[in-house]
């Protein structure tokens, strides 16, 4: 807001106290409204645009308008003829085949003629009677009856078709999945009934040019033996705009999900997670994987109801982010005007605007991405920990559901669970902490010993020693996990130099090793955990000590050579020179670099998958027998907190993603610390404080 | 701990210094070299296996076949297709460079909001971010992956950018800050007083000096894409994977069947070594960045 108000529109009457306030009750009623009382005429214009624009994206991803509509078809129909002439099978007098008019002849429903004003419907009804009499043994097997859309040029079934086939056929428009087969269940009396869900041959399918058959085919009976299978074809004829009344199974149940637009339709999605799956019957449809002209008969993806929930969410929250705004500038502009008998112009209140907006232009791109990218996703998990979603749940054909904290008692109640929690997470612990201070001390160390001036050739050393910083860690990682193979260069060299039995018994001996092994196995029997862990920790030791080689030889060179003097002239022996001077510096400046290597290495997905796998896995005595039936999610011995939950994601047939949510969730809070531990040491908000 | 000494007088005390310090640095860049020699000599071996790839070269099992086999090799069995490794650092290199102009365009604009402009809630916003950059994008990859699904955007490596640079902003806005603040405000202060905008101020003044810290982000945001395993592994099939996986799969006992160690280690070794010298060519910008990294967290 500027603070210089300029003379603007002229006003008339001088309003009363109490004005403000109404002023701010119009702008809640209806953004801009306010400010046209105020008599800022665009500033209003710009205020109203904003629910404008969400309403027109509600609408017009939405479907709204069509809902008086009821059960609304576009679709082009196939309905049998009464053409019995047709049936080619010699049973023919057993059976009669009589498909009708859906319209005309449907029972379940009452009909209206077209003349008569009736709506849309689409299908067909098809009656298959058999005749008995005559032939006292034998009948008809009810469950074998079905009907097909089929070609008749070719005699193929319409579904079974390839794409080019049915391009050599005239093309078949639309198909999204439609099923062209429907099975009879009943048997009533002598005669079969087909009930509009079970028996109505409907399809969005059209053959161009050609007329195609239905085609009945049903098992028979007779004295007592199954006789096979027989077909009977009826000419189909296009019925097209059929009309009868809205039927009783295309009420509409759900009218957000149906006919919703982007921000009703993700709200219901992320608080239901989804009503119909796939082959479910809906106002007269089956729910298909995906129907482009009719979305509401496509089935529900829980995953992506919540996704785009979630996303709706949060343009909501900038909605009424912009709404508060509205209604506190109304209110403020009128105050100003009752003040000063001015309000501020359209180009003062521009200019100010891109003044104001100038930071927040330069900073919105990567607000956006990091809101999608790193914001939705975390909240996404966050709630996925509260669901049953796993891979039991098979999305489409099944829905997820909200379960509380479910979840979170089993993984964090349950003995077994936390029992195989409590090993993975003590490792994760010792593998961040011994991790990262090797790496420091020895870093440290190569820091220390380049920079004396004993050594010659400094350039020579520090760039050897920093190769292992410059080649990418996840090659050197992999070279490695080659290096300690059972045939790698580790045993090649313990061989060669019969360091091997010796060796062995060693690590034997200090419990790194479980079995005095001939050749040592480094990452594979689950009695060699201890082993693969140290054997990770001073790999990861050759990979990142450089880093902290080059930041303190970094920090070394920037402390002052006078110090050095002022304590060689004090007489100041060599280690006091280190432990007063190079040490204390060289700590406090890399205290926050170690805070951020503790945080990365506990997360540090690569030095422990690229080199172990996480393996060597458990003992199955050390696996609780309720988790046995786990086995793909289960970690290895190595195993830390992130790699398990990449395991238990995405393995082959673990894919517990509410379990992995929790442990993440769990990862996060530990993060948490870290981050506040972090901004205790930073310097960065030092100056943010004055503001 | 080696103890140093500056009293350069002659005696035993500094001999033996001497020694324990050279012996120190020749262990060392044996430990760091000689992995790295075995990767080389194994990638020059006959065979499939490390079996027999011994630290001294064998010249009789001499052979360039894996290398030939990195150029033309192709899973489609096509004529004239390109092979899969080309093809692979084809894709991490698009994607490499795609990452770089992101990440840097986004954080260079962002850093320069919030280290020349007071604005209401831009301490709300630092401490955002100052918790975001310690969370891993892939925390919520389960959630990446649908969002993906949703869009359409799976088996392609390119829309990676979005979450790599979601990832990465955070922390280099705040080293670009501190960068910034090193710089005396008199300059913007001169070139805006010349009528200078505040965005050519910016391109015409701010970015030149501050070509050492953006040099620093742009070797890590070169870098992210050959080192990610994680969304390519579950985002990509065989014809759009990214270099990490495919490496990963050589070095992979469980998935016998493109198990070959040493293909990978002469892959590796093609990637890396490029890669090596980039990082030692942008060494002075990194070095830079890591101790103001240091000082500013």
């Amino acid at each position: 807001m500027s603070n210089q108000p300029v003379k603007a529109t002229l006003v008339q009457d001088h309003p009363k106290d109490s004005s403000a306030l109404l002023i701010a009750v119009a702008s809640v009623l209806l953004m801009g409204l306010g400010q046209f009382l105020n008599r800022q005429w665009a500033k209003g214009v710009l205020f109203l645009a904003i629910p404008l624009l969400f309403v027109g994206i509600e609408f017009g991803t939405g479907s709204w308008d069509k809902m008086d509509q009821g059960y609304h078809s576009d679709y082009v129909n196939y309905f049998g003829q009464l053409a019995l002439s047709t049936l080619e099978d010699q049973n023919s007098a057993l059976t009669t085949v009589v498909t009708k008019d859906a319209v005309l002849s449907n029972p379940m429903t009452d009909l209206v003629a077209p003349s008569q004003g009736g709506k849309d419907i689409d299908g067909a009804y098809v009656q298959v009677t058999a005749n008995y009499e005559g032939q006292p043994h034998g009948y008809l097997i009810p469950e074998s009856v079905a009907l097909a859309l089929v070609s008749a040029k070719t005699g193929s079934e319409v579904s079974s078709l390839s794409d080019a086939e049915l391009a050599q056929l005239g093309g078949l428009i639309p198909a999204w999945g439609v099923p062209f087969t429907a099975k009879l269940g009943e048997l009533e009396g002598k005669s079969l009934a087909m009930t509009p869900g079970g028996a109505q041959l409907r399809t969005d399918a059209k053959l161009e040019g050609t007329q195609p058959l239905v085609r009945v085919r049903y098992d028979l009976n007779l004295d007592g033996n199954d006789v096979g299978s027989y077909y009977e074809y009826v000419a189909a004829t296009l019925a097209q705009n059929a009309v009868g009344p809205v039927p009783r199974d295309g009420e509409v149940r759900y009218p957000v999900r149906d006919y919703g637009g982007y921000f009703t339709r993700g709200i219901w999605g992320m608080v239901t997670l989804g009503a119909l799956v796939i082959g479910n019957d809906y106002r007269g449809l089956t729910m298909e994987a995906f129907n482009a002209d009719k979305p509401w008969a496509s089935a529900d993806d829980s995953s992506k109801l919540l996704a785009r929930g979630l996303i709706a969410s949060v343009v909501i929250a900038f909605l009424l982010f912009a709404w508060l705004m509205n209604i506190l500038d109304a209110y403020k502009s009128r105050k100003q005007y009752l003040k000063t008998g001015t309000v501020q112009g359209f180009v003062e209140y521009v200019k100010d605007l891109w003044e104001r907006s100038y930071v927040w232009i330069l900073i919105a791109p990567s607000m956006v991405l990091i809101a999608f990218f790193t914001v939705i996703p975390f909240v996404y998990t966050f709630l996925c920990s509260f669901t049953n979603w796993t891979y039991k749940i098979y999305l489409i054909q099944m829905l997820v559901s909200w379960k509380g904290i479910a979840e979170y008692l089993t993984v964090f109640a349950e003995p077994a669970w936390l029992s195989v929690f409590f090993q993975v997470f003590g490792w994760t612990i010792i593998w961040a902490l011994a991790s990262s201070v090797t790496v420091y001390v020895l870093g440290f160390a190569h820091a220390l010993v380049i920079e004396s001036p004993l050594v010659r050739g400094k350039k020579l050393w520090r760039t050897i020693l920093i190769i292992p910083w410059a080649f990418p860690a996840l090659v050197s990682l992999l070279a490695f996990r080659n290096v300690f193979d059972k045939d790698g260069l580790m045993n090649q060299i313990l061989l060669a130099t019969g360091m091997m039995k010796p060796l062995s018994d060693l690590l034997y001996g200090i419990g790194l090793e479980g079995k005095p092994d001939d050749i040592i196995f480094w990452f594979d029997p689950p009695y060699n955990a201890n082993l693969a862990k140290f054997v990770a920790i001073m790999v990861n030791l050759w990979v990142g000590a450089p880093y902290f080689m080059m930041l303190m030889t970094g920090i070394m060179s920037t402390i002052p050579a006078d110090r050095y003097e002022a304590a060689m002239i004090d007489g100041a022996s060599a280690f006091q020179k280190f432990r007063y001077i190079t040490l204390p510096l060289v700590v406090t400046a890399t205290i926050p670099a170690m805070v951020m290597t503790v945080t990365f290495n506990f997360n540090n997905f690569g030095a422990l998958y690229f080199l172990t796998g996480g393996g060597p896995a458990w003992l199955l005595e050390n696996l609780p027998d309720a988790l046995r039936t786990w086995t793909n999610s289960m970690p290895g011995q190595t195993d830390i907190l992130m790699t398990w939950v990449y395991k238990i994601s995405f393995n082959a047939n673990s894919q517990l993603y509410n379990k992995a949510a929790v442990y993440t969730v769990f990862i996060f809070l530990i993060l948490g610390i870290f981050s506040v531990v972090n901004m205790r040491l930073t310097k960065a908000f030092d100056e943010e404080g004055e503001e | 701990m080696t103890k140093t000494t500056r009293r350069l007088m002659p005696g035993t005390r500094n001999v033996l210094a001497s020694i324990l310090l050279y012996s120190w640095l020749i262990l060392f860049c044996l430990i760091t070299l000689i992995p790295l020699l075995w990767m080389v000599w194994a990638s020059l071996s006959k065979g499939k296996l490390v079996t027999g790839v011994s630290l001294i070269p064998n010249l009789s099992s001499f052979s360039w076949e894996h290398y030939e086999y990195l150029f033309t090799y192709s899973s489609t069995q096509k004529e004239g297709a390109i092979s899969d490794f080309v093809a692979a650092f084809g894709r991490t290199l698009t994607v490499a460079l795609l990452n770089t102009v992101v990440v840097l365009t986004l954080s260079v604009m962002f850093g320069y909001a919030v280290s020349r402009f007071r604005f209401r809630g831009k301490k709300l916003i630092m401490y955002t971010l100052l918790i975001l950059q310690l969370f891993p994008a892939f925390m919520g990859m389960v959630a990446i992956m649908v969002i993906f699904r949703d869009f359409g955007w799976l088996r392609n490596a390119n829309y990676f950018v979005l979450v790599y640079a979601a990832g990465m902003i955070p922390l280099n806005v705040f080293m670009f800050r501190g960068f910034m603040a090193s710089i005396p405000l008199s300059l913007d202060e001169a070139a805006m007083i010349d009528g200078a905008s505040r965005t050519t101020t910016f391109i015409r003044i701010l970015l030149p000096v501050t070509l050492p810290i953006i040099g620093f982000m742009a070797v890590n945001a070169f870098m992210a894409p050959w080192m990610d395993f994680m969304l390519p592994s579950v985002f990509l099939d065989k014809k759009s994977e990214t270099l990490a996986v495919l490496l990963y799969r050589w070095t992979d006992k469980f998935t016998t069947l493109t198990y070959s160690p040493l293909n990978f280690m002469a892959g590796g070794l093609l990637v890396g070594i490029p890669i090596m010298l980039v990082q030692f060519y942008m060494q002075r910008f990194v070095v830079y960045g890591l101790t103001a990294g240091a000082d500013k967290g």
